[in-house]
């Protein structure tokens, strides 16, 4: 579930606390048993939180709770749960399983959307073998979107994404939603044998609803704009930090020849300033004690690596194959941290790890890249296509993190 | 005022000190609002199958130009966003958008249409070195889009047919239904479409419109109507929008609004005159297509155009109340449309309320219009069997409707006349009397169905005549057969002044519904029939008429007061057979005293058969008596009751009858009822304890009586005759069923007497018997009170 500091459920699209608001249901909008069928309308609530104008049957708050539930207009039966907040539909099994939303957040160019989409896909297809897991859209408009917005363009099309923008019509972007379903951790006395030979059957599924909000770089470079987003961050059970070391300066310098290095935002888009400006707001919003750290995991992403592979030295754990084990390899991942925190000595960057030993109870560094290989020119992927590196790391660590995968 | 000015796209250097998307300039004094609402609007996504298109070629990209108002200020905003490919770093997916913001906007647009500004040259799509922009003075010069061309565009789509459709949809979308989406192959189209929709809209509804030529997500769009592209519609878009799928050929096929047919059959290049004209009789606070439909059907009418009934209706429901705000002159200009169009197709109800409009502005040539209108229209309603309601004629109307009236009545069948008449008399036309009579002689008749025939002629003293002098010329059969009915009802006394025969006729049949007292019907014809010299004056048919069922004793002795004359047989046949019931029914009511007075020393008496003389003489003998002895036998003197015993002994058997019917109610009164029984037959004992037997039952209780039975039966005079003194015991029978509490009653009535209340103590506990001081060998009553 999604519980910040044990503060309930949030709707895993506007990210609001309504574990203790009374449910809400869709009509089906079907021909009821009664041979009434409810008009779809434009529902406000609807369109003032999501922008979302087109018509849908009536939303309503039952007076009792029931596993299907009867309109009180057409009286047919539903089970079109909806959040009480912003009416979108919640996914099936939304409170039954956990829910567990995932914010990546970056300054400009940092490679938010190209990350997210590289990381879903791998998610989909490799790491889903590795872990025997499988992910999912969970709603209609995160299947949609996900293909024809971010998975077709990049790896069909191999043409870079339009940078994110402000959300139009002043509302937020809908968050993409999907379903994580992994095998349940084993007991020890059954992992034994008799399960590797495929004699104990299958185990029960675990669930998890994972909710990525995709922000504008724009929006983390001032605090006004950072605030827009802070019922976001604060309702995060985990934060992917994407900072993009080229905008260091030690390393734009070790940077390899050809390499399209990104415009200097000035301050604004400093990587120590951006997990500033986030330390801030999570220390703001989470009412955490003056003397405490911040309980949320983070991830300190450092993308586009296959620009400075080439400058590390041949021991470095960034150089090895990442694991390809079915469990979360603790062991390497602290390799790759520790790799990072001594690389930021030499991108002039020890302020980034300063800020987050001093803020962060549980943060590891990362590095990644998620094309493997510098866009063309002219925008596109490399003609050799897309080759991400160490992609899923960071998104493992962080449900390793709430148990949902096992860590060795 | 002038428009302020906004440059947003992905820029090196811009307002928000850095690189990436932002505002690159803007007119100094943009509030943070509208920043907002301008960078919200201005989001660009290009379609999917151009993202990846040649960012060399941005011409190639939908441009989204939209104006919309903005909800928290009240502003315009018309924004022009292209496409421009990569931005200042080589990052793809950059826009441009320029914005005019203006809170003005009739001052700053002038005379020009929000839609006339998509390809205007002011339009920038590059960013500025300078973050501050210059204001841009109203109105703008206009774009690529004129009024002819609009024309051409629609000329070459043959759009009449689908116009009507999307206008109509645009207007229920500005009045909060579902927004209307169009999909065309390219933005430009959308925005001739645009164009076109607004210049039919006219300038005050065009710049309550909102719109974009392109929408990437129309799913999440807020204009009224919104542009897209082929393959951009979910599957659930239909339930969202009227969809005008220009690319397919599809159209949501609904409902045309009058307004939208006439805008759209002005056509764009006559509908600035047109709503220039009709601006002219607006309020200002017109708001849809339904607040506009009428004045710009008065304007319609005006320039010549034809109204429909809809828009004549709109027109006529509207004028009543829009008149306030006009000048007289202008209401008379609506009135004038309103009238001209509306033969055939206004209500009745709506001309009455441009009557009453008419009238109050006021505007005689159009009230006599309007009257002469509605009346003709009634008098057709009138011959087509329809109900038409009442025209109050005022004008100068009235004569010419007068004169179709009576042709209308001359061809009318009974009921549509009867219908016109009340119609002509309710509207206030006063038919020529001359007219009227000879429609009541020549038009109505036996033939005429009665109800409607009644209608008629109450309606008029002139029809009534003429009809009058119609049945005055019929077989009394036939007059007596129509005054009989309900015709008859409908007329006066004086309706028949001139018609002796139908008086007689209406006056017998007043008295058969029971509306005139016989004797007065009697006097009015034998006067009638005196005046005409008519002979006889009086005979037996006329009194069996008046009094078919028996004449009554009051009737009687009033006829014998006028009876002066020696009448002839028939008539003393009548009195013989009216005086014959005399013993039968008469009784000692004053009328049968009086008739009996009368008839006592009437001459008629001796000119009766001498069979009816005998018993008529007893019965007027015997009546005085029975008056005198209950008026002396209630006083205490009961000595006419043995003139009556006498009687009863001598007179004939009907007179017998009449004394057992009234003797037993008079010897109960009689006090005492000791002396009344003295010497009282014995039929008129028996009837009379018959009757005791009822009067003392227990559910009676009547303590006076019984105690009065109680002291007769034991007077010695009553105890001498022996058959009555048991008839009387057993009488008193009854009163031992009574209940204890009147039994109390009955004994505390005799307590003043202590003798004769110990003897009613004693009948009471003895079980049966007469006087218990008789057998127990007491004294009992003397003449105690005899």
């Amino acid at each position: 579930m999604s519980q910040v500091n044990g503060s309930g459920t949030h709707c895993p699209y506007c990210y609001e606390e309504i574990s203790r608001l009374q449910d809400w249901f869709r009509c089906t909008g079907q021909i009821s048993p009664a041979g009434k069928r409810c008009a779809s309308e434009s529902d406000p609530v609807l369109r003032d939180r999501t922008g979302f104008t087109g018509a849908v049957p009536p939303a309503f708050s039952p007076s009792r709770r029931w596993n299907a539930i009867e309109c009180p207009n057409c009286k047919g039966k539903t089970t079109i749960r909806i959040c009480p907040v912003c009416h979108s539909r919640l996914p099936v099994h939304f409170g039954k399983v956990g829910s567990h939303l995932i914010v990546p957040v970056g300054a400009k160019e940092a490679g938010k959307t190209v990350f997210m989409t590289v990381l879903v896909h791998e998610l989909m297809h490799r790491t889903g073998q590795q872990f025997n897991a499988a992910i999912t859209g969970a709603d209609d408009h995160t299947r949609h979107r996900f293909i024809s917005e971010y998975e077709r363009p990049l790896y069909l099309e191999s043409r870079l994404l339009a940078p994110t923008t402000k959300p139009e019509g002043g509302h937020n972007r809908p968050p993409l939603v999907f379903r994580f379903t992994i095998e349940k951790s084993p007991s020890r006395l059954l992992d034994g044998p008799l399960t590797r030979a495929g004699l104990l059957g299958n185990r029960d599924p675990r669930r998890t609803l994972l909710s990525f909000f995709d922000t504008a770089g724009e929006d983390l470079r001032s605090q006004q704009s950072i605030e827009q987003n802070v019922r976001y961050l604060r309702a995060a059970d985990g934060i992917l930090l994407l900072l993009d070391p080229l905008q260091m300066r030690g390393a734009r310098e070790l940077a390899a020849p050809g390499t399209r290095l990104p415009t200097l935002g000035g301050g604004a888009d400093d990587p120590a300033t951006v997990l500033e400006n986030v330390t801030d707001l999570l220390l703001a919003g989470n009412g955490e004690k003056p003397s405490q750290r911040i309980g949320k995991p983070l991830a300190i992403v450092f993308t586009k690596m296959d620009t400075l592979m080439h400058g590390l030295l041949a021991t470095s754990p960034l150089l090895r194959s990442p694991p390809r084990a079915r469990y979360f390899d603790d062991s390497d991942s602290l390799a790759v941290h520790t790799e990072i925190q001594r690389l930021l000595a030499r991108w002039e960057g020890s302020r980034i790890d300063q800020i987050a030993q001093l803020n962060y109870r549980t943060y590891r560094y990362f590095g990644v890249s998620a094309l493997g290989e510098t866009p063309t020119a002219d925008n596109k992927v490399s003609p050799r296509g897309i080759r991400p590196y160490r992609v899923t790391s960071p998104v493992l660590w962080i449900l390793a993190q709430f148990g949902i995968i096992p860590v060795k | 005022m002038a428009f302020q000015q906004l440059y947003y796209t992905s820029c090196e250097h811009g307002l928000g000190g850095y690189g990436g998307f932002q505002f690159n300039a803007i007119t100094p004094g943009v509030s943070p609002t509208i920043l907002r609402e301008v960078e919200e609007r201005a989001v660009y996504r290009p379609p999917q199958w151009l993202a990846g298109a040649d960012a060399d070629e941005p011409s190639a990209y939908p441009v989204a130009f939209s104006y919309g108002i903005s909800e928290a200020t009240g502003a315009a905003i018309t924004a022009n966003v292209v496409f421009t490919g990569t931005d200042y770093s080589g990052r793809p997916g950059n826009y441009f958008a320029h914005a005019l913001v203006t809170s003005s906007l009739e001052q700053d647009f002038g005379s020009l249409l929000p839609a006339e500004l998509w390809g205007a040259a002011l339009w920038r799509s590059t960013p500025v070195a300078d973050s501050e922009l210059p204001e841009l003075p109203g109105p703008p010069p206009p774009g690529v889009i004129d009024r002819p061309g609009v024309q051409a565009f629609l000329d070459a789509r043959e759009a009449e047919g689908v116009l009507p459709e999307l206008l109509s949809a645009v207007g229920r979308a500005m009045a909060g239904e579902r927004p209307v989406l169009m999909v065309t192959q390219d933005a430009t189209e959308t925005a001739w479409w645009i164009a076109a929709v607004s210049y039919l809209l006219g300038e005050r509804l065009a710049r309550r419109m909102t719109f974009t030529t392109y929408s990437h997500r129309p799913g999440y769009s807020r204009y009224h109507l919104t542009g897209a592209l082929p393959g951009t519609l979910l599957p659930e878009s239909n339930a969202s929008f009227q969809i005008f799928d220009f690319a397919a050929g599809r159209t949501p096929g609904s409902v045309i609004h009058p307004l939208a047919a006439t805008l759209v059959s002005t056509g764009v290049m006559a509908s600035s005159g047109l709503w220039q004209q009709a601006i002219a009789f607006a309020s200002g606070t017109e708001s849809g297509l339904d607040d506009w439909l009428p004045p710009v059907a008065v304007a319609t009418g005006l320039l010549g155009g034809a109204l429909s009934a809809d828009q004549a209706e709109a027109v006529a429901r509207w004028l009543p109340t829009a008149v306030v705000r006009m000048p007289p002159r202008l209401a008379d200009v609506g009135l004038g449309v309103a009238l001209a169009q509306s033969i055939g197709t206004l209500a009745d109800e709506r001309l009455f309320d441009l009557l009453d409009l008419a009238r109050s502005l006021p505007v005689p040539s159009r009230v006599e219009d309007i009257e002469r209108l509605l009346a003709v229209r009634a008098i057709a309603h009138i011959t087509q069997g329809e109900q038409a309601a009442p025209v109050p004629l005022t004008s100068a109307a009235v004569g010419e409707v007068h004169d179709l009236a009576i042709e209308a009545l001359e061809a009318a069948t009974p009921s549509q006349a009867a219908a016109l008449l009340e119609w002509s008399a309710a509207s206030g036309i006063t038919l020529r009397e001359d007219e009227l009579e000879r429609f009541g002689r020549t038009r109505l008749g036996p033939d005429t169905p009665e109800p409607t025939l009644a209608r008629i002629v109450r309606c008029h003293p002139a029809i009534r005549r003429g009809f009058l002098e119609r049945l005055a010329g019929d077989s009394p059969e036939v007059a007596r057969t129509l005054l009989s009915g309900s015709v008859g009802t409908q007329l006066r006394r004086e309706d028949l002044t001139g018609h002796p025969e139908l008086t007689e006729l209406w006056l017998l049949e007043s008295v058969a519904r029971g509306q005139l007292p016989p004797l007065r019907a009697y006097d009015e014809i034998v006067d009638i029939r005196g005046t005409t010299q008519r002979s006889p004056r009086v005979d037996a048919t006329l009194l069996y008429l008046l009094w078919p069922r028996g004449c009554p004793p009051e009737d009687l002795t009033e006829l014998l007061g006028v009876l002066t004359d020696p009448p002839a047989r028939d008539v003393i046949d009548w009195y013989a057979a009216q005086l014959k019931t005399v013993p039968v029914h008469g009784t000692t009511t004053d009328q049968w005293l009086t008739l009996a007075r009368v008839l006592a020393h009437h001459p008629l008496l001796s000119m009766l058969p001498e069979r009816e003389i005998g018993q008529v003489r007893n019965a007027i003998r015997v009546l005085p008596l029975l008056h005198r002895a209950g008026v002396g036998g209630a006083a205490g003197n009961p000595d006419a009751f043995a003139e009556l015993f006498q009687e009863y002994t001598a007179v004939d058997d009907d007179t017998r009858r009449l004394l057992d019917r009234e003797l037993p109610a008079l010897l109960a009164r009689a006090r005492p009822l000791s002396g009344a029984l003295r010497g009282c037959p014995d039929g008129v004992a028996a009837t009379f304890c018959l009757a005791l037997h009822d009067w003392l039952a227990p559910v009676r209780a009547d303590t006076t009586l019984a105690r009065e039975v109680f002291i007769a039966s034991g007077h010695p005079d009553v105890l001498a005759q022996t058959t009555l003194s048991e008839r009387l015991m057993t009488a008193l029978e009854q009163v031992r069923r009574w209940s204890r509490r009147d039994l109390s009653a009955l004994a505390q009535s005799m307590g003043n007497d202590a003798w004769l209340a110990q003897s009613f103590r004693r009948w009471q506990k003895a079980r049966r018997g007469g006087w218990p001081s008789k057998r127990l060998g007491g004294e009992g009553p003397t003449a105690q009170g005899t």
